[in-house]
């Protein structure tokens, strides 16, 4: 082993991956001449840089540069093979007749999807090469995504296997929820944790624009934007994923839902040390496209008049080099402006990001990334808001005016509905390293997240016309510390171990400050001051969570290896009986392409078997009996809040995975299984409370049980290599399927939107009216009340991609993806059908009730006011879409003066096709946000289509 | 040995940063601000709060339960919405169904249980002190009043997660607490008070069918008097809900079009119904069933945010007391009593050739005189049970008590069907 110079663990890896390849040519002993080329991914023909070049057989090498290029000189004259190699990518070799005039060699790389040797660093104590880890870790390298990334929700989108990005609206700035492998729980956030760099962030979304103020809680855009947006796409370099407890053990309580870890990409340091800045430039333009949702004869629900292509442009630039003095950097900047599709929506965001790299002790590696994003809302009033612009233009004649003419309607368009977002994330990580065999790792993260929400509705709104104005204040504040150390030992018998200790503590602390004023003097742009009356709410909580662990690996003959690790918990909102918490985790993996009696030389395998627990914490206040102090008329009140049980405690999740992961035809295919299977004890339940006792609605306890079990296959190849035609595909197949074994004794509870907790059956399982003979004509309706369509969340999605190389590396890409088994409701039609709106789903019935001809039994039920019940429109959320189609154009030298240049096209969601729901897109959100437990579709629109071109220039 | 000589600097180097992160690891309690923990309330300090949240909590209940019943019992009409702010199209039929009621029975139940524990929590911490504190004769009140609302508007008596009893439970907790209060405030020499629970315990008792303590009550209360729950323009919860739900912004939910009044105040113009129109808002805010579009003639016995609900008037007592004296036969002297008011405000006196036609008077006299205070269910439910003549609204399939909420039902292992 030797010590690394670098200091963040991603560098270090990969130093020790190519400690073998010693970058320094040796002094000319013969004639010698030069070899040069480039280095490219194949998936997308983009420039890979820090790629290591080398001679085969000689210390001679070198590194590619931003634009994918390199040179080495001093090769000896004559027949040599090149091999080219980069973390996370399969390594190729071509052979080249070097003469004194030089040689080139160009590469395209695959990735590495199973390499046994690729670094990984979450979940695991310190890093990890993939051959020693016993569970799934999945991985996206942004090199590798062949669009133009808009968001990290768009990165992950169809991406893996047990990956699931859904939910959001049409609205600017609206988020999206993340599930891994379903839903753990179905009383706390489902969102994973999310770490960048080492640094913890907040995963939750951001409060919606809308006052705290009773009365007032329908009055927004109904948007909650996603703290993952704040991150800019471009600074990202890779992403691992680590999908449930068994993996996720040593992040303790908090990590039953996963763990993301964004790793930004680095300063790259030329041969000697030092390299010259690498400089990109990217110009993005496109357009916003919403596309049909309802029905052919009104495919946009009466919204046409007021929908717009929402323009989208951006800028980006790029810095990244090192110094001789062990001092790498990557510095960005970007600004990006987004018309949303609605008439007030717009998005203006720009984001900067510093990141160091240096070594002030020989021992000692130090890192600094910094990243500050500011990012600009403006909403439409939308929702189920009756001073809205959906919900009035949706019910036509029987909306809020009693009118349905643009005019009338577009009065709402005064509303003024504004977010700013300020966003600091700040870490830095020492890695010292006395001795080869030891290190020692700290990270110490800030995450700042500042919100404001004002909410304005103007002298002489329709609906408030003496005016009404909220401004909320909102700060999160997250501080992290990961301290990790690790020592390795190597025995004689080939058998090596690595111990780990570490400790963890999370901060998180929220507040919320909110002004609220109505009635205003007259015209002119009020503050809260303006108001005649004003109110004012704040809260603050601070969770806390700190915890220990201590992990082992053992590896013999480096192909068997087995982890064990124990992770130790505290947390803030723990009872005062519940004292600490216990995490166990066990792993293996073994190599079995190694073994003697493996036959394939092509074909490498690896067979895993983990088993782990993790957590999930309760909120602040809920093991606490508390009262809160409201007022009333101006005296000071209390009333019942919170029963509180002081022996509430995590839920935990314990979770065994199997799984394998192969390599086919020398690298060219690739196939990755596991099978999971989660049982969450001590489920935390919102337990309904007796109304009569006072306090009633649900206090938490940790009284159910909750399973899920599925399989996640990826398969990826090349099936077509030539030269002028390379097409490489992939499949993704998921499925999970959930159970509530037990309530603990509890009655089946409502999860909201139809979503219910019943015993035995998966969870949510969506409850409502079905009606038997939907289809059948002239009959009346036969019902079947609390009928149980099925689960809300999908349980099979399907990915396949299919990426064509062809003429000069122009690359062509389609993305798609299937969803399939979840339920969800469909409310927007309730909504109109039962105000005897004139609903497009009814045109048919309407027409042949005035013609005196027979109507179905569904449009008995549902056109006809008086018949027209809410659970009835709960439909299956199936859907395929066209995720993403890019077309990459290299322009090589094109632009003078500069190294390289590329043109990209990119059109995501442009395609969808419903299997059962008639209106509406089922990945949109309703009032309740997109991390509700159970979305259902309110009065909103779906999510655009997305079209982009970008240049991408290098110099 | 060579792998321990080399570790030995960095065990120095990493002692105290593994003592400062072990325990700051371990140092995990936070105390957060806003919500106060239950032993907080009982320092005498907070006995104002705490009896104040319990008049807060019966405020609310009166506000969500006279609205409703007031849609049911057709002293309103629908004229749209039906979700925030809105009659259902269930309660636009009469009904009052147990997965509509959960609002009303949690916040009528709270209010019950926030007084009643507010009296016994004052009663622990005082001692024997607790019959001269103040807070302790106005929780004593709320207690009273809140049972009141429970046994004029539920169907089923539910007590602390108890099994479910007859409604009449609550007629005997309100007795007792206003009884108990009247002691308390003749001893406290408070007058507004007394007078409260005088006029409390009148009405609890013309429910219990106790006409003699009724009008006993009754009688010692001047027709000025009035107590009255008060609402105000701070926070949504606490405005006048009848009133916030035609205010235009932009709810117009209901209206008076279609029912009695709206040709009894065309008629006569008595200010105790009065009702108006807007001509740039003709009809209200969505369509009503089959009716389609109705038209909007809002309310203006509550013409703000901050508009009171009786709780108790003089008036009204004088009601119980015609009451009282019509079940005794002497329809003159009802007659004199329940015109009473009419004579005051200049309108003509009701008349009646015979006891039924006394009863039609009465019945629409308390209609009148109580019109949108939650009052009108109870009066259907007892004129009903008492087989009284008399015609007022019809109520065929229409239910006079709300239904106890699904919630309870489900969540009280006591609660038998």
């Amino acid at each position: 082993m030797r010590t690394y110079p670098w200091s963040t663990p991603i560098a270090a890896c990969a130093l020790a991956l190519t400690a073998s390849f010693p970058l320094a040519p040796l002094a000319a002993q013969d004639a010698t001449g030069s070899v040069r080329g480039q280095v490219t991914i194949a998936a997308s023909g983009s420039p890979l840089a820090s790629a290591q070049v080398v001679i085969v057989g000689t210390r001679t090498g070198a590194m590619t540069n931003a634009s994918g290029n390199y040179t080495i000189s001093g090769v000896r004259l004559g027949q040599q093979t090149v091999r080219a190699r980069a973390l996370g990518y399969q390594p190729v070799d071509v052979v080249v007749n070097v003469t004194a005039e030089g040689a080139r060699a160009d590469f395209a790389l695959n990735s590495a999807v199973v390499a046994l040797n690729e670094v990984v660093i979450t979940g695991t104590a310190g890093a990890a090469r993939m051959r020693e880890v016993g569970n799934s870790i999945g991985s996206v390298k942004i090199s590798d995504v062949p669009s133009i990334p808009t968001s990290v929700s768009s990165i992950l989108t169809g991406q893996m296997a047990g990956v699931n990005v859904t939910g959001g609206s049409g609205n600017a700035g609206a988020g999206s929820a993340i599930r891994l492998r379903g839903m753990t729980s179905v009383a706390l956030t489902n969102q994973p944790l999310i770490y960048i760099d080492g640094v913890r962030l907040r995963s939750d979304e951001y409060p919606k624009n809308v006052s705290s103020q009773a009365g007032q809680g329908l009055r927004s855009g109904h948007v909650n934007a996603s703290p993952l947006n704040d991150i800019n796409p471009d600074d990202i370099e890779r992403i691992e994923v680590v999908k449930g407890a068994a993996a996720a053990t040593l992040y303790g309580t908090d990590a039953a839902a996963g763990v993301i870890q964004i790793f930004t990409r680095r300063g790259v340091a030329g041969p000697g040390g030092a390299g010259a800045a690498k400089w990109q430039v990217q110009a993005t333009t496109g357009f916003n496209h919403l596309q049909q949702f309802g029905t052919d004869a009104a495919p946009y629900l009466y919204m046409d008049p007021f929908l717009r292509d929402g323009k989208r442009y951006g800028a980006s630039l790029q810095v990244a080099g090192g110094t001789a003095g062990n001092t790498r950097y990557f510095l960005s900047f970007s600004g990006d402006n987004t018309q949303g599709v609605l008439p007030l929506d717009n998005e203006k965001k720009y984001n900067l990001r510093a990141n160091f790299d240096f070594t002030p002790l020989k021992n000692l590696a130090m890192s600094w990334n910094s990243a500050y994003s500011n990012d600009a809302l403006q909403n439409t009033p939308a929702g189920n808001n009756a001073s809205g612009l959906t919900l009035n233009a949706f019910r036509r004649d029987r909306n809020y005016f009693g009118n349905d003419s643009t005019y009338k309607i577009a009065q709402v368009l005064k509303y003024k509905l504004n977010t700013w977002i300020d966003r600091l994330i700040i870490g830095t990580t020492a890695r010292w390293t006395p001795v080869p065999a030891l290190s020692s790792r700290v990270t110490i993260g800030l995450d700042r997240a500042a919100v404001e929400n004002r909410n304005l509705r103007p002298y002489g709104f329709v609906g408030a016309p003496q005016g009404i104005i909220s401004d909320q204040r909102w700060q999160n504040l997250t501080l992290s510390v990961d301290w990790a150390n690790n020592y390795e030992h190597s025995f004689a018998n080939q058998l090596t171990s690595t111990t780990s200790i570490g400790t963890q503590y999370v901060s998180s602390a929220v507040s919320s400050g909110e002004a609220y004023g109505e009635t205003f003097p007259g015209p002119g742009i009020p503050t809260v001051s303006s108001a005649a009356t004003k109110n004012a709410f704040e809260t603050r909580q601070t969770l806390v969570t700190g915890g220990a662990f201590l992990q082992e690996l053992v590896g013999w003959k480096d192909r068997y290896f087995v982890t064990a690790g124990l992770r130790i918990d505290g947390n803030s909102a723990f009872g005062k009986d519940f004292g600490l918490q216990k995490y166990p985790k066990v792993s293996g993996s073994w190599v079995a392409s190694e073994e003697k009696f493996w036959r394939w030389p092509s074909a490498s395998a690896k067979v895993r078997a983990a088993y782990g627990e993790a957590g999930r914490a309760p909120g602040a206040f809920d093991a606490v009996q508390t009262w809160s102090p409201v007022g009333w008329g101006g005296l000071p009140a209390f009333r019942p809040n919170n029963v509180g049980n002081p022996n509430l405690g995590p839920e935990r999740t314990k979770e065994i995975e199997l799984g394998t992961d192969l390599t086919l035809l020398d690298g060219r295919a690739s196939v990755t299984f596991t099978y999971f299977d989660a049982k969450t004890s001590d489920a935390l339940f919102p337990v309904r409370q007796i109304p009569s006792e006072g306090f009633g609605g649900s206090q938490l306890e940790n009284v159910g049980k909750l399973a899920k079990h599925g399989v996640e296959l990826s398969v990826s190849g090349t099936p077509l290599d030539r030269k002028y035609a390379r097409v490489t595909t992939s499949l993704a197949l998921s499925t999970n399927k959930s159970k509530l074994v037990s309530l603990g004794g509890a009655p089946a509870f409502s999860l909201g939107s139809f979503g219910w907790a019943i015993e035995g059956q998966q969870v949510p399982m969506m409850r409502g009216k079905l009606i038997r003979n939907a289809n059948e004509m002239g009959a009346m309706p036969d019902t079947v009340p609390n009928y149980l369509f099925g689960p809300s969340q999908p349980t099979r999605i399907i990915n396949g991609s299919v990426t064509v190389r062809t003429w000069r590396d122009i690359t062509l890409s389609l993305r798609g993806e299937y969803q399939g088994g979840a339920f969800m409701d469909e409310d927007a039609s309730f909504q109109a059908l039962q105000r005897s709106v004139k609903w497009p789903t009814c045109f048919r019935a309407y027409d042949a009730l005035a013609a005196s001809q027979p109507i179905t039994a569904w449009e008995r039920a549902t056109c006809i006011p008086a018949n027209v019940k809410q659970d009835m429109f709960i439909f299956p959320a199936d859907f395929f879409k066209l995720r993403d189609f890019t077309a990459t154009v290299p322009l090589g030298k094109l632009i003078p003066r500069t190294s390289s240049s590329m043109f990209v096209f990119t059109a995501q969601n442009f395609f969808r096709r419903n299997y059962g729901m008639p209106m509406f897109d089922p990945e949109q959100s309703g009032n309740n946000g997109f991390n509700a437990a159970v979305r259902y579709i309110s009065e909103h629109i779906p999510a655009p289509a997305t079209f982009s071109a970008s240049v991408r220039v290098s110099f | 040995m060579h792998t321990t000589t080399s570790l030995r600097p960095c065990r120095r180097a990493i002692t105290w940063p593994i003592a400062v992160l072990l325990l700051s690891a371990c140092n995990l309690e936070v105390t957060n601000p806003g919500p106060v923990n239950a032993t907080f309330l009982d320092d005498k300090a907070a006995f104002p709060a705490l009896v104040n949240g319990s008049g807060r909590d019966l405020a609310e209940a009166l506000n969500w339960v006279s609205y409703t019943g007031a849609a049911v019992a057709r002293e309103l009409h629908p004229a749209g919405s039906t979700g925030s702010f809105g009659i259902t199209p269930a309660q636009q039929r009469g009904k009052i169904v147990d997965d509509e009621t959960g609002t009303h029975w949690q916040l009528s139940q709270r209010a019950r249980w926030t007084s009643e524990s507010a009296v016994t929590r004052i009663k622990t911490v005082l001692g024997t002190a607790y019959a001269s504190n103040a807070q302790y004769l106005q929780a004593l009140v709320w207690v009273g009043y809140s049972n009141r609302l429970l046994a004029e508007n539920f169907c089923d008596g539910v007590i602390d997660g108890g099994a479910r009893q007859d409604y009449t439970v609550y007629i005997t907790r309100s007795e007792a607490a206003f009884t108990e209060a009247i002691t308390v405030a003749t001893s406290q020499n408070n007058t507004t008070l007394l007078n409260a629970a005088k006029g409390g315990r009148a009405a609890i008792r013309l429910l219990k069918k106790d006409l003699t303590g009724a009008a006993a009550d009754a009688a010692g209360l001047a027709n000025t008097f009035a107590y009255k729950m008060p609402y105000n323009a701070i926070d949504a919860d606490q405005y006048n809900r009848i009133y916030w739900a035609i205010a235009n912004a932009p709810y117009r939910a209901h209206t008076v079009w279609g029912t009695y009044y709206e040709t009894y105040y065309t008629s006569t113009k008595d200010p105790r119904v009065a009702w108006g129109s807007d001509p740039k808002n003709p009809v209200g805010d969505a369509a009503v069933g089959n009716l389609g579009k109705v038209p909007w003639y809002f309310e203006l016995k509550f013409a703000a945010k901050n508009s009171p609900i009786n709780l108790s008037t003089g008036w009204e007592m004088r009601l119980i007391e015609a009451e009282a004296k019509l079940a005794g036969g002497d329809v003159a002297g009802a007659m004199t009593l329940l015109n009473g008011r009419r004579v005051v405000l200049n309108l003509a006196p009701w008349t009646a050739a015979n006891a039924t036609e006394a009863w039609t008077a009465l019945k629409r006299e308390r209609g009148i005189e109580l019109w949108l205070e939650g009052r009108r269910l109870a009066d259907f439910r007892r004129w009903k049970a008492n087989g009284t003549p008399g015609v007022t609204d019809d109520m065929t399939g229409r239910d006079v008590c709300f239904a106890t909420s699904r919630a309870e039902k489900e969540s009280n292992p006591n609660f038998t069907p």
